[in-house]
């Protein structure tokens, strides 16, 4: 067996063991059931305004806000999950010495550290798939509205998963668990606030708060992922909802999806870089 | 196969400026058991570690079974018992070995057949099924040992392998280490346990502040001085100058000296001379320098 999948596999078995992961899927759970109880009686209790021809349209508008809202906080349980389980990555186990036993194996340095990524990653994006997948049969169950590209956005998210996780385990090979963590925090709370600034910049027709939100998007592409993903719900058209949360959503460009793959390769190349000639 | 399992050409590591090793020569033969000795702090975990590439040395250079560190084809027929030995403790004995055993590259088959054997060499075969938290201190390190022999390694290095065994669990690793003698195995063993080192290695090297201060074959290095033991009654300062100008004199409390002889003839001439002297002499006892007398001898000679 290739010493990647092994290193994954034990990354993947002891990160399930993780009070991080147990707090997150618990947290998701009850936020998923709360998002279904919310959504059962917003549509039962609806008042559709009489302006309205097709009731439809309206109801389709509302369970989408609802949607696009919902998949904020799972982009934020799922980079909370992400990273508090990937900064300790390496950065703990040279702590314990744990690699002791590792690194003399018959195995390259650079296979535990990509073993690592793809545990950590596959960990990550199955919890941003499956919470955003809840969301979307609660959706359509009480709805009766399915977003099929809203599946695309389970993937970005995934990705972002993936993206965050990658990250926290290329600061966990430079940084102590504490900081690699907080630092990748404080990268995730910097890209959304640029979202935010670039929004706000569409919506003003600023050009200097919209390059501050590209720019923000480019040190870390998560609220660029974040916002595809809302998009592919397909909630943007439905958004008329006057003063709507989602009005003037500026949509990121197939620039960022390629960007966060690249920063993803980045991050994995530099950790494997940093790694490679670490003391331990 | 080389010779020399093991050899380091003034090997150097330094962290910040302090040197933790500063300049390291070793040469251990293939086949043979290696006591690496020395002071806490003397260097010998750090020496061990850049061999295994886990730390980077900062100059000098080596080799392990032939090829130079840093060569990841000879890592398969490497064992290592770490000194700080942690692992994910949620494991059972045997979830922990297969997941070593699938490092090491081993098939499922091999893996079962290897574990039963090593469980059983380690006398852990009843905790198979226990969880690594659940175990004691010396059940962590007889597993540590058990997982760097897991796949019939050539060259086995082992950092205090016996710190928290009790005496039955020192007998057994005694035994397994003789076991990889006679199987042809190289063992590099650290260890403050003296009388261990001295049972079981064929040659031993002491370091000091990262430089090897005294090494040889144990037969060298202990049969070159033999130790008299004299214990007398109303020896004068006068006999005892007398004795220690002819002799040296390696330790003296009250009425027994310990005298350091080149030649084991020399025995009837000390006994005469403190006889002449008019000193009772009640008990004569040559013997050969214990490892420990050497240790201490050459820490204290060149300083701690
Ligand atoms: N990561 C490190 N950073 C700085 N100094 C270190 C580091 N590791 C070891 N040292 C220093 O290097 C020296 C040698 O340490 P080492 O652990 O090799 O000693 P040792 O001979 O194994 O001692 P002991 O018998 O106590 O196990 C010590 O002075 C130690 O303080
Ligand atoms: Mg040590």
């Amino acid at each position: 067996m290739l010493p990647i999948f092994v290193i994954a596999k034990i990354t993947l078995q002891e990160g399930i063991r993780k009070k991080a992961v147990l707090g997150g899927v618990l947290l998701a759970a009850a936020f998923v059931t709360l998002y279904g109880l919310g959504m059962y009686f917003v549509m039962r209790d609806l008042n559709v305004p009489e302006r309205f021809v097709n009731p439809d349209v309206f109801r389709d508008a509302v369970s989408g806000q609802l949607l696009a809202a919902a998949l904020n906080v799972a982009g934020m349980l799922t980079a909370l999950v992400a990273i508090f389980t990937s900064a300790g990555a390496i950065a703990t186990e040279v702590e314990q010495n744990t690699l002791h036993a590792i690194i003399p194996k018959p195995l390259m340095r650079w296979q535990v550290l990509v073993g690592k990524c793809c545990g950590l990653g596959a960990m990550s994006a199955a919890f941003a798939i499956a919470t955003t997948v809840a969301l979307l049969t609660l959706t359509w169950l009480f709805a009766g509205f399915f977003s099929w590209s809203g599946l695309q956005s389970a993937l970005l998210l995934g990705l972002l998963g993936i993206l965050l996780s990658c990250v926290t385990v290329c600061a966990s090979t430079l940084l102590s668990t504490l900081t690699a963590g907080v630092t990748v925090i404080m990268l995730y709370g910097l890209a959304m606030v640029g979202g935010m600034v670039e929004q706000l910049g569409v919506l003003l027709d600023n050009q200097v708060m919209q390059n501050i939100g590209i720019i923000a998007s480019l040190l870390l592409p998560s609220d660029a992922l974040w916002r595809m993903a809302a998009q592919r719900l397909n909630v943007q058209e439905l958004a008329i909802l006057a003063g709507g949360p989602f009005e003037g959503f500026s949509q990121p460009s197939l620039f960022m999806l390629a960007w966060a793959l690249l920063y993803i390769t980045f991050a994995v190349l530099l950790g494997v870089r940093v790694f490679a000639r670490k003391d331990l | 196969m080389p010779e020399l399992a093991v050899t380091t050409q003034q090997l150097r590591k330094v962290y910040g400026t302090t040197p933790a090793v500063a300049s390291l020569d070793l040469a251990v033969p293939t086949g043979e058991i290696f006591g690496f000795l020395g002071p806490n702090g003397a260097g010998k975990s750090t020496c061990v570690k850049m061999l295994l590439g886990l730390v980077f040395p900062t100059g000098g250079s080596g080799t392990l079974l032939g090829a130079p560190l840093g060569d990841h084809r000879i890592k398969a027929r490497i064992g290592f018992l770490p000194e700080q030995f942690r692992f994910h403790e949620w494991f059972t004995a045997r979830e922990f070995l297969d997941f070593h055993g699938q490092l090491y590259g081993m098939s499922g088959k091999q893996r079962k057949r290897h574990i039963a054997d090593v469980l059983a060499l380690v006398n852990l075969e009843r905790a198979a099924a226990q969880q690594l938290r659940t175990f004691s201190k010396g059940m962590l390190q007889r597993i540590g040992i058990a997982q760097a022999v897991l796949h019939d390694p050539e060259l086995i290095f082992l950092d205090e392998p016996t710190s928290a065994l009790d005496p039955i669990g020192r007998r057994l690793v005694r035994d397994i280490i003789r076991q990889l003698k006679a199987e042809k195995k190289t063992v590099f063993l650290n260890s403050h346990l003296l009388s261990e080192v001295e049972a079981v290695c064929d040659r031993v090297a002491i370091i000091q502040r990262g430089e090897v201060v005294r090494d040889g074959t144990l037969d060298e290095l202990l049969a070159s001085r033999r130790l008299l033991d004299v214990q007398a009654q109303g020896m004068s300062e006068s006999t005892l100058e007398r004795v220690k100008a002819r002799w040296e004199l390696a330790a003296h409390e009250g009425n027994r000296l310990t005298l350091a002889l080149t030649d084991p003839d020399d025995v009837p001439h000390v006994v005469s001379m403190l006889v002449a002297a008019g000193a009772a002499v009640h008990h004569v006892e040559l013997r050969h320098e214990s490892l420990e007398d050497l240790f201490v001898r050459t820490v204290d000679d060149t300083g701690a």
